[in-house]
Parts: structure tokens; sequence; C-alpha cells
């Protein structure tokens, strides 16, 4: 979707909360922040949904937790049981580790590879960056303008917490 | 986290003001030309890893008879160097996740090196269990597949299959952890290269970037999924070297089944990955002039480590002995006092000093902060790391339960060989790495950066780009 | 100094101990105290009497020809499971268990202390006051354990079976005898109740210190003392748990028990303290200890469960594993079913619910954000962990000193109440002795600004 942004671009992170703050008093929807690095507190005001991903590495490692027991119960239960030293064919103790490192294998890579796809990255991915340097040091508000009643205001409160430049463009996303 | 600091706290950052220096600095030696002293020593270390494969090829061809190993010695200089090589990889995995957890700034500008020899660390140490096996074509019959030979399942009650699992789902995770971290950091290398219009290389680390864009979306989940990994990393670290430790524990051998060996295996681990931390960061900290990232303050948080773990593994040593007499068994009271004072008491004496009584000089702060004694100091934690593995293995097993049996262990030149080249191929991996990977992770170090200064060369007007 | 959302008042508060809490904790003791002398009187007279008073040893005698020579580890525990103990005996039982179960609280809090000192953590500070009070019944049981002291005939089988009898025991009487046993207790007693009065001596004396900058000397004696008294406590701990408690069964020996002791001291030192935090803050007390501080709190009750499931497990995987005789029978007692030979057929429940409790229960119930956020939640699963830590004492005290005479009823339960009384009489004395929260620290500000952030 093309979408018509208006940016302000900073070199504080800590102006860009400033700005931040009072753009969402006015009720402006912030479209997204472009940092260097995360900015704690920005969260916040971008008024996303809590992510779901903690709750899909937990299925992912029940999943694994499974693998493991049903395997390990299939070939030593069932397919082909064994005596080894003594120990019952099913020798539970004996699970344990297997059972807890695929748990982990699969909740870990699970995780990732959900990262991966709802994140929508890819090894070769172009990446449309709306300054070169902002994954060095420059730190970007960008506000849909098609969103906005009141383009003026938002240039001022950019101007007043310290934006070095504002400027206007197309993104596609 | 408290966004107030304490006036009493240390600096993480020194003498740094902007972000842009930050990037400069640590992207300098990917940017800058190759120069001679590093051809040099990679060079080198790939010369003595080709050794070493030499040796492992001339293993693999004539067998393992090469080897010093006999009836009553079965397992020795491999298996030491196995649990030697994925006991350094521990450290990595403490510092990126167990410290994340404990939210320790100090971490931010050394993870990403340890992790690195993390992964190089249990690439090395993959090398050992395989050969061993003899056959190292039928390395497969190592997964638990349906099969057409007389439906020979894996032995989940052994040991050595759980380090099958466990290994390999170290390394695997270790390795995501360690390419997640890198991203962000990529990204801002392809742009670096994208400004100065070096296309080819920007596209490189472009591609290795996948299209990274700093979005505050995506910060959001990527500091989620990091804290998760931590959280199962964390757990898995300990569980990696408890199996290793079950290598040993399970048996009945008098010196390898005692209880106890799974946090001290843990905890020996993290000593000695440790030491290998501060012989890499005392000397990578020097040629890449990063003084100001990995400071004064941070060597001696790692010496503080390396004394509280040493002295961890001491309280073990100590504990061990006490309960061989304790336990009133014979076998046990006699593998011990044999350990210390019997043929190869030589190791035990070095393994105990290096390990439990030179550490205890970082109790000096004018030790923790000289470089070159900690340097000092920390070969020694590696030497003694090693030999710990050789005692435990080695004169537990030399005396037999049957007098008769009874024997002595000497490495032959192949196994030396074989443990040299590993040096080789940790220490090229390693270099490669320096080279054309950002040793520091910059976006975490920037988050340290506080109060920065206004950079002088700003630009307006710049229009958006697709890197 | 500037504190941003607190007044003064609220950063000098102390603890008032009201008549209402004096009224419940007498309550607990007397409660207890009732049941104790209850079970007691009602036992069977003719049993009342101690072992040093039955001619234990001449019945150690009479039993054990085969001992010595056989050389089985642990196979015949003929001390305590071979006759009816006395009612002596399972009172001493009692307070050694309930004593143990506070007692290993207060260590856990007192290494809290410490730990986070020399780990230079702020976002205790607002909290410390609480630990530092649990902290201080490490004297209280001292004095406990020096009464028990003179009891050790009753409680541990070595103290009683002469020499020549047992020849396992006999190759440990360097080890296992009354001289070295009391000083020992007496070495432990000296570096613990030492670091538990200069940590807090220190940490009040910050208190009337004339500026932060001035706290900040007080500050870094706490760190160094804090450094060397863990380093004692590794090693001392390590015994004490080996003396106390592993050798109340002194056939068997595992070299992991003081860890495994440890890690279940520090889980439930972390329950405890987020139990006492909550009651506190309900009593309109520390409205400056915020979620976040309850979180850490939890994070720590939480890793401290999977690091004791760990311990538990490495320690029985092994014996399990090599299913060697003299360290199997350990476990053997514990689950065999309806084998009386041992402990008789029970003993296996306790030993299960141990595991629920102390591991799935707080596991489970733990693993989210909100459930170490949200009292609901936290409250009961703490109760329950706790009960789990109660079990876990039971189970490593009880088949050691009493065998298959094992039991629990009033005489336990009284006990219990009696130690939870002098606990929380000792605390809150020890709330009341210094502001809720400590003064002129260096990291005090980043504490009360502490947030565990979204995630």
């Amino acid at each position: 979707m093309k979408r018509n942004l208006l940016i302000g671009k900073y070199w504080d992170p800590e102006a860009v909360l400033k700005g931040l703050d009072k753009l969402t008093s006015q009720g402006v929807h912030i479209f997204d922040v472009f940092s260097p690095f995360p900015i704690h507190g920005v969260d916040p005001y971008l008024k996303s949904k809590r992510t779901r991903l903690t709750v899909a590495s937990f299925i992912y490692g029940c999943l694994g937790f499974l693998t493991a027991v049903t395997m390990m119960s299939l070939i030593y239960g069932v397919v082909w049981p064994m005596n080894i030293g003594g120990k019952p064919a099913l020798a539970f103790p004996s699970f344990v580790p297997i059972t807890f490192e695929l748990t982990v294998l699969f909740a870990a890579h699970g995780l990732v590879i959900t990262f991966f796809i709802v994140g929508n990255y890819w090894p070769g991915k172009r990446a449309r960056l709306l300054d070169i340097r902002q994954t060095d040091d420059v730190f970007i508000i960008a506000i849909d303008k098609d969103k906005l009643s009141d383009e003026s205001s938002v240039k001022a409160v950019f101007t007043d917490t310290g934006a070095y430049d504002i400027s206007e463009t197309e993104y596609e996303r | 986290m408290s966004h107030v600091r304490s006036p009493i706290r240390q600096k993480w950052v020194t003498n740094t003001d902007t972000y842009g220096q930050i990037t400069a600095d640590i992207v300098r030696p990917i940017e800058s030309k190759m120069n001679l002293t590093w051809i040099a020593v990679t060079l080198l270390s790939a010369a003595v890893m080709l050794f070493g494969f030499a040796m492992i090829g001339w293993t693999i061809w004539e067998g393992i008879g090469t080897w010093g190993l006999n009836k009553t010695v079965g397992w020795a200089f491999d298996i030491t160097n196995f649990v030697f090589w994925v006991g350094i990889g521990h450290a990595g995995t403490l510092i990126s996740a167990v410290l994340l957890l404990f939210r320790q700034e100090w971490r931010n500008s050394i993870n990403r090196a340890s992790e690195a020899m993390t992964i190089f660390a249990v690439m090395c140490a993959g090398i050992f269990p395989l050969l061993h096996m003899g056959r190292v074509w039928l390395g497969l019959w190592f997964f638990p597949m349906p099969n057409t030979r007389g439906s020979l399942w894996v032995n989940f009650n052994s040991p050595l299959l759980w380090d099958v699992f466990a290994i390999s789902t170290y390394f695997s995770v270790s390795l995501v952890f360690w390419y997640l971290g890198m991203i962000p950091d990529f990204a801002t290398v392809r742009d670096r290269f994208a400004i100065q219009g070096r296309k080819i290389s920007s596209r490189i680390y472009g591609i290795l970037s996948f299209g990274w864009e700093g979005s505050s979306r995506n910060w959001s989940r990527y500091e989620v999924i990091s804290l998760i990994l931590s959280g199962l990393a964390t757990p898995l670290v300990l569980s990696v070297h408890t199996i290793v430790s079950m290598d040993f524990a399970t048996s009945v051998i008098p010196g390898w089944h005692t209880t106890i060996f799974p946090p001290y295996f843990v905890a020996g681990a993290i000593f000695s990955g440790f030491g290998m931390v501060q012989t890499l960061m005392i000397v990578t900290r020097k040629v890449y002039k990063l003084e100001n990232y990995i400071t004064l303050d941070h060597m001696e948080s790692i010496a503080k480590i390396v004394l509280a773990t040493g002295s961890l593994v001491g309280l073990a040593y100590m504990t061990e002995f006490f309960t061989a007499w304790y336990s009133g068994s014979l076998w046990e009271r006699y593998i011990f006092i044999n350990r210390a004072f019997g043929p190869f008491g030589w190791s035990y004496w070095i393994m105990f000093s290096c390990n439990v009584i030179t550490p205890q000089l970082f109790w000096f702060k004018k030790i923790r902060t000289s470089m070159v004694l900690t340097f000092i100091i920390s070969i020694f934690v590696n030497i003694g790391m090693w030999f710990e593995r050789f005692v435990i293995i080695v004169t537990s097993l030399h005396r037999d339960f049957l007098p008769s049996s009874w024997s002595m262990y000497t490495p032959t030149y192949v196994e030396f060989g074989i443990l040299i080249g590993s040096f080789g191929l940790f220490f090229t991996l390693f270099f490669l790495f320096a080279k054309y990977a950002p040793v520091v992770n910059m976006f975490e170090v920037k988050t340290l950066l506080k109060h920065p200064k206004k950079p002088d060369n700003l630009e307006t007007g710049s229009e958006p780009v697709t890197v | 100094m500037a504190h941003a959302h607190y007044t003064s008042e609220q950063l000098t508060e102390r603890f008032q101990f009201l008549g209402k809490y004096r009224t419940v904790i007498f309550g607990l003791i007397g409660v207890g105290l009732v049941l104790v002398l209850a079970s007691w009187l009602l036992t069977d007279g003719s049993e009342a009497t101690t072992h040093a008073a039955d001619g234990h040893a001449a019945i150690e005698s009479v039993h054990s020809p085969v001992q010595p020579v056989a050389d089985t580890h642990g196979e015949g525990d003929h001390g305590h499971a071979d006759h009816v103990p006395g009612v002596g005996t399972r009172m001493l039982t009692g307070t050694l268990i309930s004593l143990l179960f506070f007692f290993t609280i207060s260590m856990g809090a007192l290494f809290f202390l410490a730990v986070h000192q020399v780990g230079n953590a702020g976002w205790q500070t607002a909290i410390r006051r609480v630990p530092e009070a649990m902290s201080l019944w490490v004297p209280v049981a001292g004095v406990v354990f020096l009464i028990l002291l003179f009891f050790l005939g009753d409680l541990y089988e070595w103290a009683i079976i002469p020499e020549g009898v047992d020849a396992i025991i006999d190759k440990k009487r360097a080890w296992l005898n009354e001289g070295s046993f009391w000083f020992r207790t007496f070495v432990y007693f000296t570096i613990w109740i030492g670091g538990a009065l200069v940590l807090r001596r220190l940490s009040v004396s910050q208190d009337s210190a004339a500026s932060v900058e001035d706290g900040v000397s007080f500050f870094r004696k706490s760190t160094g003392v804090a450094a060397g008294f863990i380093v004692l406590f590794a090693f001392s701990y390590s015994l004490f748990t080996f003396d106390w408690i592993k050798s109340l069964e002194p056939h068997w020996f595992s070299t992991i028990f003081g860890v495994y002791v440890f890690a279940g001291s520090f889980g439930s030192a972390m329950f405890t303290l987020g139990l006492l935090l909550t009651f506190l803050k309900r009593q309109g007390y520390m409205s400056y200890v915020n979620d976040s501080h309850i979180h850490d709190v939890y994070k720590f009750a939480f890793g401290f469960t999977v690091f004791w499931a760990y311990i538990w497990v490495s320690q029985y995987l092994l014996i399990w594993y090599s299913n060697i005789p003299e360290e199997g029978i350990y476990y053997v007692k514990r689950y065999s079913v309806g084998d009386p030979a041992y402990i008789g057929g029970s003993f296996n429940i306790v030993w299960i619910i141990n595991l629920l409790l102390c591991f799935l229960t707080p596991f489970l119930g733990l693993m989210t954000r909100n459930a170490k956020r949200m009292a609901k939640v936290y409250i009961p699963i703490s109760i329950l962990a706790l009960t789990g830590h109660y079990i876990d004492i039971f189970q490593m005290v009880q088949p050691g000193a009493l065998g298959k005479y094992w039991g629990f009823g009033m005489m336990e339960i009284g006990f219990f109440l009696i130690f939870a009384g002098l606990f929380l009489f000792v605390v809150f004395t020890a709330l009341t002795r210094a502001n809720l929260v400590p003064q002129r620290h260096p990291y005090l500000e980043e504490s009360l600004h502490h947030t565990t952030g979204d995630v």
C-alpha cells in the first residue's frame, strides 16, 4: 500500500520520546518510528497489540515435548522394546534429557521462524529506508499524512522537540 | 530496568558521545583494507588447521589405533578435547542469555564475540566424538530413523545419545541467537557501504541483513524474542554440560560417578569459557582499539566471574574429595588418593593450582585491572581446565577394578596434532569473524550511551532509498 | 534529594507491630504448644522414652554382627528403623523439620542480600529491609540448633552406635562424632550470625549517614563483607547440610546434597519474600514497591523452581541410573511401594507430592508474566510451593530419623505453628527496628523507579 508520510528526523532518542508524547496528546496517529536501536518507552505510543510470540513459543515447546515423548515411547514401548542395563524398556528418567532438548529445540526454532515470517524477513529482501542513516544515528518519526487533519501543528511539534529535518515522502509497505 | 542511573555505577561506554562514532569505530575493521598482520595470522591458523585436518585424515584412513588408547584407558585425549571445547562454548551463552536476564549492561559489548566463540568452540568440539566413532561415515546412525538394519534403533538410555541431541540443539540454537543479534548490525554495515557507494559489499550485507529497517514495531518483537530465546538458552546451556557430565556420572566408575557432576561441570564450563573470553577480549580490544567499548571495568567484571566460578570449581573438588573419604567406599577412597598422589598426580596438581589457586589472585583490584596479568592468568585457566578433563577421564580409568588391568596412557603425535589443529580451526574461524562481522554488538552498545552530542554532519533533505 | 513520586513520610515509614499481629502470632504459638502437648500426652507412656535411655546400644549390638563383615552400605539401616522410636525422638524430629524449614528460608534471604550486594543490583534496594529481617532469624535458629546439640543421640544413629558395631560408620568416625559435630556447628553459626549481623548493621548505619555520598562508604564495606561471606557460605552451608541432614542416614552419601538444599532454600526464601511484601503492602506500607519488584522476586522464585528441579533430577537420575546399592537405598526407602522392610508403604505419596508441589505447581503457575504480578495467582502458588518445601525437608529428615515409624500428625503441625509464630515474631520485630526503606542508599533512586519494562 502506498502511503504519503510526513517524517521528522531526530538525532536524540530522548527528543523522539518527547515528540511522540506531544503528538499523541494531540491525537495524532503514529505510523511508525525508525531507530538504529530499540528505544525504551516507544511501544505505548504505537498502540500496537502485545505480541503473541510468547504463546507461539510455548505451543512449539509443547509440540517438541510431545514429539520426544511419543517418539521414545513408541520406539521403546511398541516398536522395539529393549532391555538395557536391566532397566525397564520405558525408562522414563532416561528420557528426561532428550525430552528437554527437543522441547527447547522446537520452541527456539519455531519462535525464530515465526518471527521471520511475521516480520516478513528473508535473505535478500530489499530494505526501504527513509534515511540512509536510520540504522546508524538517525531517529525518525513517521506519520501517515492522509490520516492527518492538521499538518502544520505536527510540523510545529517536530520543530519544537528538536527534529533537525522535516520532509514528506511516499512509502510503500 | 530503571531510567535512573546511580552515579556510582560504571560507565560502560567511555570517551564516546555520538552514535555515529560507535558505528564508525566498530565497523572500521570491516571497511578498511585487509592488513598484512591479519592475513599473516589467519594464514598461520589456517596452516595449523590443515595440519590438524591431515591428522584427522590419517586417523580416518588408518583407524583410531593411531591413538594412544588401550583396553583400560579407552577414553582419553579426544574426549578431553571434546569436553574442553564444549566447556569453552558455555561462556558465550552465559553472557548473551543469562546476563541479559540479569539485566547486566556490560554484557552488551562482549556478547557478540563471545557468542562467536561459542559457535566455533562447539564446532571444534564436534570433531572429537565423530572421530572416536572410528567410522565417521556412519555418523547418521546417531539419529533415530526407521531403518533396515534389523530395526536397529538408537539407545535412548545412553548419555552419549543425549549428547547428540544436546549438542545439536545447543549449536543450532546458539547459531540462530547469534545470527539474530547480527541482523540489525549487518543492516548498519549495509547502509555504510551504500553511503560509500560500494554496491557489491552493500548488497552482500543486505542479503545477510534480511531487509532490516529498524521499525519500532519490529524492534518490539525483536526484543521479546531475544528475551524468550535467553529464557530458553539459559536452561539449555545448563543442560548441555549436565549431559556431558552424565557421560561420566551415569557410570559406576569411581571418580566418575558422583552426583555433583552436573552443576560442577557447568560451573567449570563457565569458568573455562570466561578464561577464553578474557584471552580473546584482551587481544581484540587492543588490536581493534575498542578500549572505549570493552573497558577495564568490563575486564574486571569478567575477572570477577572467573574468580567466582573458579572458587565454585574448587568447592566441587573439595566436596568430591571429602565425600570420597566420607563414603567409606574402598574404591572411591583409592581413586581419589591415586588421583592426587598416583602416577598422574602431576596433572592433578596442575589442574588444582591453575583452576583454584591462580584465579584467587583476582581478589586484588590491581591484578584485575592489569591486562598483562589477566592475560597470563587466563592462559593458566585454559590450561587448568583442559587438565581437569584429562584428570577426570584418565586417572579414573587407568587404575581398573582389576589390578592386572592397570595401565598408563601416553598420547601419540596424531592426538596432539588433532588438538592443535582444533585450535587452528577455532582461530581461523575467529579471525574470519573478526574481519567480516562487527565484533561488538553496535545496536546494544548504542543503548548504553546516554545524552549523546548532536552530530555535526547531519544532512537535511536526503531522499528515501532502497538498499 | 528529590524523590520524584514519594513523600518523605512514605520513605521514612516504620512498621508498627500492632496488637492484632501479636494476637495472631501468640495464637499460632499457643495452638502449636497445645497440639504438641496433646500429642505427647496422648502417646502411650511406656514408649515415651528417648533413645539414650532405652538401651538402644544393646539392641544394636544384637542386630549387627553381619554388618561390619558384609560391608553392604545402607542395606541394614539398623539405627532408628529397627525399633519403635520414643515420643522424644518424634518430638525432636518435628522440631528439626520445622526449624530447618524456617532456617533454610532465612539462609536463602541472607544469601539473597549478599549476592545482590556483590552483584551491584539496584532493583532490590527498596525491598531489602524485608530479607534483612528474614535473615535475622538465623541467630534465633542458632539457639534452637544449640539445644538440639544436646539430643544428637536421639536423632542421629551414628551418635549412639558404639564403635565396632557398624563398619561403615566406624570409617567416618573422624567426622561423625559429637565433639567435632559440636565444633562445626559453632563454626557455621559464627560465620552466619556474624554475616547476618554485620550486613544488617552496615545497612542500618547507612540510614544515619549525612548524605548519599557519605552512605557510599557503608555500601562499599557491605560489598566487601558480602563477597567474603559468599565464599564462606558456600563451604559452610554445604557442610551443614551434610552434617545436620545427610548424616541422618549415615551410610548414604551424595556430593550434590548441599546444592540441593541450597536450591530449595533460595527458592522458598523468594516465595516467603513475595508473601511478606504483599502482606506489608496490603497493610498500607511500602507503597513504593511496585509490580515490577514483585515480578522480579517471582522471577527468582520461578528460576529457582527450575533450578531445584534440575538439581533434583541430577541427583535422582544419576543414582537411579548407576543403581549402586549404597546410594540407591536412599530412594528405595522413599519410593518402594509397600516394602515395610524399609519404611512402610505409603511414603512414596509424600515423595510424589513433594515433586508436584516443589516443581510442577510453581513451574506451570508462574510461567506467564501476569502470574508473577497478580496476587490472586502468586499467593496460592507461593503457599503451595512453601508447603512443597516443607514436605521436601520432611522427606529428607523423617526416613532417616524415624524409619518405618514415620508419621505426620498433630505433633508436626504443632511444631510448625510454634516455629511459624516465632519466625514471624522475629521478622516483625526486626522490621520495626529500622526504616522500611534504606536511606542514603546509592541505588535507592534506581529502585524507586524500577520497572521491568513491557516484556
